[in-house]
């Protein structure tokens, strides 16, 4: 039975979050932070497009770095 | 599924769904931008298409097909399945936020049965191989759709209110999308200046 799960929750895994868990841990943890901001009175849709600006390219950068 | 889920998904709180979908779709998203700017860049391999529908094609026609049930080649059904189901479920969470969202699920049902009616068409007409189809340049456009469409979303979901209301996705997906040529032009600057100093460095030590 875990055998036949573990399959499915392994595709469902390299699916969304691929080979770089750290760049899917940070967008949550920013989806979060986003969450917490939202009940107080500061805005907080500027959030998430600076978690894509910092992210994307830090994940880009250090899959170049080990390729290369 | 978008009309069977559909009037069940309406009981779900809008912004809980727009919060767990959007997250899906962001991290998704973020993560086939990601791989399609390293393939663009040049520093993962391009697919050649070509090459993989002669491989899958050779290793379909070499299974042994095998009647399971009312089913007379099982292999043929569960590859047609398996792709079907993952790129279906992929539509139907699409269509189904897009609909709560507008409150109008049944119209988004209609659309998904509209746009089934289209790509069956167009597939039928444009049967050539996929290699025929820029295949990294459409990841790239879809990778900004979802991480541009997921980031909105889940942002909405967990309670901010964008600039400008939907007009913020204007901005939003452009912003992606140049973020992402930006990253590419920087990959192929950097590979072009290794390979330089790589064909540069090769006659020196054949000299040596």
């Amino acid at each position: 039975m875990r055998r036949r799960l573990r399959a499915p929750a392994a595709f469902v895994y390299d699916l969304v979050i691929g080979d770089d868990w750290r760049g899917a841990l940070g967008l949550a943890m920013a989806v979060a932070v986003t969450a917490a901001i939202s009940r107080t009175t500061f805005p907080s849709w500027w959030l998430l497009p600076t978690a894509i600006l910092a992210l994307l390219p830090w994940s880009v950068w250090r899959t170049a770095r080990r390729r290369a | 599924m978008v009309a069977a889920l559909g009037p069940a998904l309406t009981a779900i709180p809008t912004n809980a769904l727009r919060l767990v979908i959007g997250t899906v779709l962001l991290v998704f998203g973020v993560q086939w931008l990601r791989k399609a700017v390293l393939r663009a860049g040049g520093v993962t391999a391009l697919h050649d298409e070509e090459a993989i529908f002669q491989r899958k094609l050779a290793a379909a026609q070499r299974a042994a097909s095998h009647r399971r049930g009312t089913v007379p080649d099982w292999y043929g059904f569960t590859l047609a399945f398996q792709g079907v189901l993952l790129e279906g479920t992929e539509v139907a969470f699409i269509v189904l936020t897009f609909g709560s969202n507008q409150h109008a699920i049944p119209l988004a049902s209609a659309a998904a049965g509209a746009a089934i009616l289209v790509v069956g068409a167009a597939g039928f007409a444009v049967r050539a191989p996929l290699a025929r189809v820029p295949e990294n340049a459409l990841k790239f456009l879809v990778g900004v759709m979802l991480t541009g469409f997921g980031a909105f979303w889940a942002a909405e979901g967990a309670g901010a209110r964008w600039p400008g209301s939907d007009a913020a996705l204007l901005v939003l997906l452009p912003g992606i999308a140049l973020l992402g040529l930006l990253l590419v032009a920087g990959l192929r600057r950097q590979k072009g200046s290794r390979d330089r100093r790589t064909a540069a460095a090769s006659p020196a030590q054949q000299a040596s």
